[in-house]
C-alpha cells in the first residue's frame, strides 16, 4: 500500500517537473525566437525572419531547382526518374550552333540570383514589414517607420537580408531605435552556386567539367551529369549534409550525327 | 602503284570533306538575343526570324557587346570563360580578351579562412577574409591539393572561466580574446589555468571539411591527434571510424572511390562498333556505380587507362572524322582514332584508305544526306573494271581484276564500307543485320570482350582541350576557304562524280600507261548494300555472252538500313542505367520509335504493332510532256504517248505512284521473288525516306537491251512500310518501246565545267565531262566542221550502254588552251550509229590577267572622339575573269568572313565596330575562275578626347585672330570662363584653325573652343586682353 502511495507521489512530482520544463521551455523559447505571435517590440528581426523564411527558402529551392531563374524562356523540360513533374531547367551556357562552346548567360552568376531572390520575395517582404508596424501598433507602441528597401547578400552557409530602415518605437515615454536589421536563413545555395559557376566556366573553356575528380577533391557535394541523346547535358550539384540541390543545364560543343552535319 | 591509289584515295575523301565543310558553312551573323532568351548567339542569316531583334552583320566574335572573354565579378572574385562583354560589363563584372581567363587575376591560390583554407582568387580571398572576419592570407604558390590539407596550427586557447577551446593562435588573441598556448587543453599544465579537459575522450571526425582522418577528441570536444588514417579516397571518417567507399564493379572486380572505367556495348575498335552502340563511363563514387553515357552516335569515345592498378577514364571527342583527311598512311598510323583499312581484290584493284578506327554513327531517319551518311558512304562506292582479250577465233577471255567477277570483291568492298560509319551490309547491337536477320558473320562482334589494343588512346587534358572549335578550325587551316568556290555553280550537285574521275584519271594519265589497267568511276547508282550482288551476277552474264572487252562492276556503300518492323523496339529499355537513345532506338528496327524524350528514361517502342497490311499501290502522274497513264487495273498500268504510241527508246520518263500509308518502293525490270525486296532492285527517287508519294524516272534503253522483251519494258514495282510489310505481288508498270530505226543523233544535255568557264590565270589544262541523253562515243578537235572519223582525240572514258541510265557521260582532259578563247568542237555517235551532223561547240575562255585588288580602304590613320569606332572596310577588284567581279572576304579573329555587298567590283562590309588601336585586316577576292588577289586594310584608329589648344594669338587687319592646334569652333565671353558655348560670342563660322573677333582695346577676351568631336575646354582655351 504504501509503495502504491509513493508511486503516485513521484507520478505527481515527475508530472510537475514536466509542466515546469514546458513553462520554462516556451518562456525561454519566446525570448530567443519570437514569431509573428511573439514580441516583435523585443526581435522585430526575429519577426521578419519567422514571416520571410518559408518564403525564401520555397524561392531558392525554385530557383536551384530551375537553373538559376524563377522564370527563364531559355530552358529545358526535363523529368528526372524520382521527380513527379517536369521542371523547366534553365541554359546558364548555351550556344545553338553545334560543335562550339558554350556561352555563358549569366556571367555575373551571384549577383544574378541575388537579383533572383530579392525579386521572388520583395512582394512578401513588404508585407512582413507592414505586418511587424501593425502589430507593434496594435500593442500600443508609437511606431515610427523608415523603410528605404533590403538587400539580399550570401555568404557560406547563409543567406542574408540586410534591412535599410529604421524603426523608432515609443511607449509610456521610453524610446527603442532598431535600424539596419539583419536576417540570416541558414542555406547552402552560395556554396552551390560557386560550384555552379566553376562548371559552367569549365564547361565554356573547354567543353567539358571532370566531376569525378571534383567530387573526390571536395567529397561534400555530389554531381550528377546527364547527357542527353541530343548531346545536352543536365547537371545536378548536391550539398551532401543537407541534400540541397542545383540543376542546369548546358548545351555546347554538341556533335551531330554524321560528318560537318 | 599502291601508295599512288592510297594518296588518290585520301584525295578524294579529303576534297569531299572539304566540300562538306565550305558547303555548309553557313553565314552567321549575331543574334543580340534570340527569341528563346539565349544571348550573343551566331545564327544563320537566313534565320532571322528567331532573332529578337535584327542580326547584325557581323559575327558576334566581331561584335563590340557580344564578344566574347573571360568575365571577372569584382566583388566575388570569381572568373568565368566564354563571356559576352556587354552582359559582363552591365552586371558589374569586368571583362578581359582573353576567353580561357588564363589572366593574371583569376589565378588561384591558398587561401587561409581561420582553420580552413580555399583555393581561390587573390580578390575573392579578400572578399572571403573580410566577410568571416580573418586577417587576408593569401599564397598562390601553394597548389589545389596541397591546399586542400592544409591548416594552419590549432593550439589550446584559454579562455575565462577556464574554458578551453583549440583554435590558431590569431583568431584566439583577436577574435576570442583569450589566451594560447602550445599544447592541447588536455595538457595538465593548464590547470592552473582553470582547465579540466581529459585527452583522448572519444574519437570521432572532423566536420564536414575534413574526413580523411579519425581524430582523437578530449573531454571538452577540441579535436586532438589522429587516431586513425582513413587513406581517403579509399575510405573516409563517418561515425568515428574509416569507412570503405570502394566499389564492386559488373565484372566483380573491386574499384576504388574516384575510380572511373569504360563500359562498352560490344566490340569495339577496329571500325566495327555496332550500329545504335554507344561508349559509357562508369565510376566509383563513395561506394556506389554511377555509369554516364558519353556523346551518342559514338561522336565520343570512352578511353581508359589504368595507372598503379587505378582506372581512370574520360569520355573524349572521336577525331575519326580526321581520318579523311590524312593524305598518306604513315601519317593515318599515328593519329589515334584512325587506322589503314586495305582493300586487295585483284591486281589492278587494290588500295589503302584512312578510316576511323570508331566509326561515327548516323542518323537514320534524317533527310539530310550528311546526317544520314549518304555522303560518307558513298566514298566506299567504287567501280572496278574488267578486261578482256579476243583470241585469234574471236572468244574473249578475262585478262584484268578478274577477280573483281567473284565475291570476293562485294565482300571487300563492304569490309570497307563498313568501316566508314554506319554504312554497308552490317549489324546493330541485338546482331541483326538491315533484314533482321542474327544469323551472320558479323554476330561475332556482340562480344564485350575487346582486344586490349583496341579500346581508344587515353588523351592527357595537357595535350589538348578537347575544344571543338579546335577540329573545325583544322577544316579551315586544310583550305577550306580555298576550297569554297571552286566548283560554285557548274559542278553543283555533281560534285562527286566528277571529283573521283578527276582524280582518277589524272592518275590514270600520269601513272598508268595502258588506261585500260584499272578505272574509277563515281556515279550515282542506286542499289541496295546487298543488293549489289545481284546486279553484279546479271552484269556478269552479259559480259559473258556479250563481246565487249571491258565491263565495270560496281559496289555502292549505301548508308545501313535498322531491319523493317519493330520487334526488338524494347530491348532498348532493359537497362535503366543506359538510358536508351533516339540513336540506338531507331537502329533497332524501322518502326521503332522513341516517346518521353524528357525523361531520364526515354522510351523505345514499337509504332506499328497491329499494322500487318502492305502499303497500297495507287496512280500518280506522269510528268513527261505528252505521256500518260493508259489501261489502269489494280495492279498494273502503262504508259503511251497521248496519241497511242509506244515510247521512243532513250526517252526519259518520270512519273509518281501512290502508297496509302507512309512506305519506300523500289523496282525492277525482272519478277522477283519478295523474299529478295532488301537485296535487289533500285529505290524510287526519294530512295530510303518514307513518304506517300514515289517518283521514278528512267530513261528508256535500246530495243534490244537485255530487259527489254518483246519490245516492253516492265517495270515491277513493291512498296514496303515501315512495319515491314510489303507488296508480295508486285505492281507493273509497262511501257511498249517504239520500234524502227533511231535517227536521232546523241545530244549532250550538259557539260562539266559549263561552256563559257573561265580557266584560272596561267592554267591551260581543263577536265571536261559532256553529257548525254544516251550512250555514245564521242570525240573533239579544235577544228570545227571535221568528220567524226577525221576527229583526232577520243574522249578517255564514256560510260557503256548496258546500263539503264538517265544520262550517260564521255570524259576527257584538254590539253594546250593557250588562246583567250579555246574553243573545242564535239561530235558524238551512238549505238546505232547515229552521228551528230554539227559540231557541239564548248569554250572555255582564259584569264588574260590575275584578279588585282585596287583599293582598299580604310588605310592609315582613322581619327574619333568616342570609342567605339564605326568603320566600314570597302575593296575594289579589277581584271582576273570577269574584270575585277569577285567574291571577297575578310579575316577576323582566324575566320575568314564575306564582305556584307561582295559578288561585283565594289565589296563593302559595314558596321565593324572598333576600339581605338592598330588594325591589319587581311583581304581576299576570289573570281569565277579561282582567281585570287590578297590585300590588307592597314589603319590606325585614333580617339581624340582632348579639346582643341590655343596655339597662338595676335592682331591682324584690326581683329584678334586665335590660331588652334586641330579644326575647331571659338566663342569668347567677356566677363568670365563660366560660360556655356552657346551663350559665346562665335569667332568662327565653320570648323576652322583660324578664328577672329573684332579688336577692342581694353575689352578682354575669355576664350573656349570645340573641336568636331564636341571635345569642349573646360576652362578658357585662352585670355586675351588688346592693349
Amino acid at each position: 500500500m504504501g509503495g502504491e502511495k509513493a508511486q503516485v507521489t513521484i507520478f505527481v512530482i515527475v508530472g510537475i517537473l514536466i509542466v515546469v520544463a514546458v513553462m520554462f521551455f516556451l518562456l525561454f523559447r519566446q525570448g530567443m525566437i519570437p514569431g509573428i505571435s511573439g514580441k516583435p517590440e523585443e526581435n522585430p528581426a526575429g519577426f521578419l525572419e519567422t514571416c520571410i523564411e518559408d518564403k525564401l527558402i520555397g524561392g531558392v529551392e525554385k530557383i536551384s531547382s530551375q537553373g538559376g531563374y524563377i522564370e527563364n524562356s531559355l530552358n529545358k523540360t526535363f523529368k528526372f526518374n524520382d521527380e513527379n513533374e517536369f521542371t523547366d531547367i534553365s541554359y546558364l551556357c548555351y550556344n545553338s550552333n553545334n560543335y562550339f562552346p558554350c556561352i555563358n548567360q549569366e556571367p555575373v552568376l551571384i549577383q544574378h540570383l541575388k537579383s533572383e531572390v530579392k525579386d521572388y520575395i520583395s512582394d512578401d517582404f513588404q508585407k512582413c514589414f507592414d505586418n511587424l508596424v501593425s502589430s507593434l501598433d496594435k500593442k500600443g507602441y508609437i511606431v515610427d517607420v523608415t523603410y528605404n528597401g533590403f538587400e539580399v547578400e550570401f555568404a557560406e552557409k547563409k543567406i542574408i537580408i540586410n534591412i535599410d530602415g529604421k524603426i523608432i518605437l515609443t511607449k509610456s515615454d521610453e524610446t527603442t531605435t532598431q535600424e539596419n536589421l539583419e536576417i540570416i536563413i541558414p542555406s547552402r545555395f552560395y556554396d552551390l552556386a560557386i560550384v555552379v559557376q566553376e562548371i559552367v566556366s569549365q564547361e565554356a573553356k573547354s567543353c567539358d567539367f571532370e566531376y569525378l575528380g571534383f567530387m573526390v577533391f571536395y567529397p561534400k557535394y555530389n554531381i550528377d551529369k546527364f547527357t542527353t541523346g541530343e548531346g545536352i547535358k543536365i547537371y545536378t550539384i548536391q550539398y551532401k549534409e543537407t541534400q540541397e540541390e542545383f540543376k542546369f543545364v548546358i548545351r555546347g560543343c554538341v556533335i551531330p550525327p554524321g560528318v560537318f552535319a | 602503284m599502291k601508295s599512288k591509289l592510297s594518296l588518290l584515295l585520301v584525295g578524294m575523301f579529303l576534297i569531299l570533306l572539304i566540300n562538306f565543310q565550305t558547303s555548309s558553312a553557313l553565314t552567321l551573323n549575331c543574334c543580340p538575343e534570340t527569341n528563346s532568351g539565349a544571348i550573343c548567339q551566331n545564327l544563320d542569316s537566313t534565320d532571322s526570324a528567331s532573332c529578337k531583334t535584327s542580326l547584325l552583320p557581323i559575327k558576334c566574335e566581331d561584335s563590340l557587346d557580344c564578344k566574347i572573354g573571360c568575365c571577372f565579378d569584382l566583388v566575388e572574385g570569381l572568373c568565368t570563360a566564354n563571356s559576352p562583354k556587354n552582359k559582363c560589363e552591365s552586371e558589374g563584372g569586368e571583362w578581359d580578351e582573353d576567353n580561357t581567363c588564363l589572366i593574371q587575376k583569376c589565378e588561384k591560390g591558398c587561401c587561409a579562412l581561420g582553420t580552413n583554407t580555399q583555393f581561390v582568387t587573390d580578390t575573392r580571398c579578400s572578399f572571403l577574409s573580410l566577410q568571416e572576419g580573418f586577417e587576408k592570407d593569401f599564397d598562390k604558390s601553394i597548389s589545389e591539393s596541397v591546399c586542400r590539407h592544409y591548416s594552419l596550427e590549432e593550439s589550446a586557447c584559454v579562455l575565462s572561466g577556464g574554458n578551453c577551446i583549440h583554435t590558431t593562435e590569431e583568431d584566439c588573441v583577436t577574435n576570442l580574446g583569450g589566451t594560447s598556448y602550445d599544447s592541447y587543453c588536455s595538457d595538465g599544465g593548464l590547470k592552473v589555468y582553470g582547465v579540466d579537459c581529459t585527452a583522448k575522450d572519444s574519437v570521432g571526425c572532423s566536420g564536414e571539411e575534413n574526413l580523411y582522418e579519425v581524430y582523437n577528441f578530449d573531454s571538452c570536444g577540441n579535436k586532438e591527434d589522429v587516431a586513425e588514417s582513413c587513406d581517403y579516397p579509399e575510405s573516409k571518417c563517418a561515425e568515428g571510424s574509416c569507412n570503405d567507399l570502394s566499389c564492386i564493379d559488373e565484372n566483380g572486380k573491386s574499384r576504388q572511390n574516384g575510380e572511373s572505367w569504360c563500359i562498352y556495348d560490344a566490340y569495339v575498335g577496329e571500325s566495327r562498333d555496332l550500329i545504335g552502340s554507344r561508349h559509357w563511363r562508369s565510376m566509383c563514387v563513395e561506394g556506389e556505380i554511377e555509369t554516364e553515357g558519353c556523346s551518342d552516335y559514338r561522336n565520343q569515345i570512352c578511353a581508359e587507362k589504368v595507372i598503379e592498378g587505378t582506372s581512370i577514364s574520360q569520355c573524349r571527342v572521336n577525331e575519326g572524322f580526321k581520318c579523311f583527311l590524312i593524305s598518306n598512311t604513315e601519317e593515318c598510323k599515328v593519329v589515334p582514332d584512325c587506322r589503314v583499312e586495305s582493300v586487295y581484290v585483284d591486281k589492278y584493284f587494290y588500295f589503302d584508305a584512312c578510316v576511323p578506327k570508331y566509326p561515327l554513327g548516323f542518323d537514320f531517319d534524317s533527310t539530310d544526306k550528311k546526317k544520314n551518311g549518304k555522303s560518307i558512304c558513298s566514298l566506299g562506292s567504287q567501280t572496278c573494271t574488267v578486261y578482256s582479250q579476243k583470241d585469234w577465233k574471236g572468244k574473249s577471255s578475262c585478262v584484268g581484276n578478274c577477280e573483281c567477277l567473284t565475291d570476293k570483291f562485294t565482300e571487300e568492298m563492304n569490309e570497307f564500307c563498313i568501316s566508314l560509319g554506319d554504312c554497308g551490309n552490317y549489324i546493330n547491337i541485338e546482331g541483326a543485320n538491315s533484314k533482321g536477320n542474327k544469323t551472320n558473320d558479323y554476330t561475332k562482334y556482340l562480344t564485350k570482350e575487346n582486344k586490349e589494343n583496341n579500346t581508344p588512346l587515353f588523351i592527357f587534358s595537357g595535350l589538348r582541350d578537347g575544344s571543338y572549335s579546335d577540329t573545325l578550325s583544322l577544316f579551315n587551316d586544310a583550305g577550306g576557304f580555298e576550297f569554297g568556290e571552286i566548283y560554285d555553280g557548274s559542278t553543283k550537285g555533281n560534285f562527286r562524280g566528277i571529283t573521283f574521275a578527276y582524280h582518277q584519271l589524272k592518275y590514270a594519265l600520269t601513272g598508268i600507261p595502258d588506261i585500260g589497267d584499272i578505272t574509277f568511276l563515281a556515279g550515282d547508282y542506286l542499289a541496295d548494300e546487298v543488293g549489289f550482288l545481284g546486279n553484279m551476277r546479271t552484269a556478269i552474264i552479259e559480259w559473258i555472252y556479250g563481246d565487249g572487252d571491258t565491263r565495270t562492276i560496281s559496289f555502292d556503300c549505301v548508308p545501313w538500313k535498322p531491319p523493317v518492323g519493330g520487334k526488338g523496339c524494347e530491348e532498348c529499355n532493359k537497362d535503366p542505367l543506359k538510358p536508351c537513345t533516339q540513336y540506338k532506338c531507331s537502329s533497332l528496327g524501322r518502326s521503332c520509335g522513341l516517346i518521353n524524350k524528357d525523361f531520364e528514361n526515354p522510351l523505345c517502342f514499337n509504332k506499328y504493332p497491329y499494322d500487318v497490311s502492305p502499303p497500297v499501290i495507287s496512280l500518280g502522274e506522269v510528268f513527261t510532256e505528252d505521256y500518260d497513264f493508259v489501261n489502269g487495273e489494280a495492279k498494273k498500268v502503262e504508259i503511251k504517248k497521248n496519241n497511242g504510241e509506244c515510247v521512243q527508246e532513250y526517252t526519259k520518263i518520270n512519273f509518281s505512284l501512290n502508297t496509302n500509308e507512309y512506305s519506300t518502293c523500289k523496282f525492277n525490270y525482272k519478277k522477283t521473288n519478295w523474299i529478295t525486296y532488301d537485296s535487289e532492285g533500285e529505290y524510287s527517287e526519294e530512295s530510303t525516306e518514307f513518304t506517300r508519294n514515289h517518283t521514278f524516272e528512267i530513261r528508256v534503253p535500246y530495243l534490244s537491251h537485255p530487259d527489254v522483251n518483246s519490245d516492253e519494258l516492265n517495270m515491277y514495282i513493291r512498296c514496303q512500310d515501315p512495319a515491314g510489310n510489303l507488296n508480295v505481288e508486285e505492281y507493273m508498270v509497262k511501257l511498249c518501246l517504239k520500234s524502227g530505226p533511231d535517227l536521232l543523233a546523241p545530244r549532250i544535255i550538259k557539260t562539266t565545267p559549263i561552256s563559257g568557264s573561265f580557266l584560272k590565270y596561267g592554267i591551260t589544262e581543263s577536265f571536261l565531262e559532256v553529257y548525254l541523253d544516251g550512250p555514245a562515243q564521242c570525240k573533239y578537235g579544235v577544228v570545227g566542221k571535221k568528220q567524226y572519223a577525221d576527229m583526232s582525240n577520243d574522249f578517255l572514258i564514256c560510260d557503256s550502254a548496258e546500263q539503264i541510265r538517265l544520262e550517260y557521260s564521255c570524259l576527257t582532259l584538254l590539253t594546250g588552251l593557250t588562246e583567250t578563247e579555246n574553243k573545242i568542237y564535239i561530235k558524238c555517235n551512238d549505238t546505232s550509229g547515229n552521228i551528230n551532223a554539227e559540231d557541239f561547240v564548248y569554250t572555255l575562255q582564259a584569264t588574260e590577267n590575275e584578279l588585282e585588288i585596287d583599293s582598299i580602304t580604310p588605310q592609315g590613320t582613322l581619327e574619333s572622339g568616342f570609342e567605339p569606332i564605326s568603320v566600314e572596310l570597302e575593296v575594289k577588284t579589277s581584271k582576273g575573269a570577269e574584270d575585277g567581279k569577285s567574291k571577297c572576304s575578310w579575316e577576323w579573329g582566324g575566320s575568314w568572313v564575306q564582305f556584307l555587298n561582295t559578288f561585283s567590283t565594289t565589296h563593302t562590309q559595314p558596321g565593324l565596330s572598333l576600339m581605338g588601336g592598330n588594325f591589319n585586316i587581311s583581304i581576299k577576292c576570289k573570281d569565277i575562275a579561282g582567281n585570287i588577289a590578297n590585300g590588307n586594310a592597314v589603319f590606325n584608329l585614333e580617339v581624340d578626347s582632348v579639346a582643341p589648344i590655343a596655339v597662338r594669338v595676335f592682331y591682324e587687319g584690326g581683329n584678334l585672330k586665335l590660331i588652334t592646334n586641330e579644326k575647331a569652333k571659338c566663342y569668347y565671353d567677356s566677363n568670365s570662363c563660366e560660360f556655356n558655348l552657346e551663350d559665346g560670342t562665335s569667332m568662327t563660322s565653320l570648323f576652322s584653325t583660324e578664328h577672329t573677333a573684332n579688336w577692342i582695346v581694353g575689352e578682354t577676351y575669355y576664350i573656349k573652343c570645340k573641336d568636331i568631336w564636341n571635345n569642349e575646354n573646360p576652362t578658357c582655351a585662352i585670355k586675351a586682353e588688346p592693349s
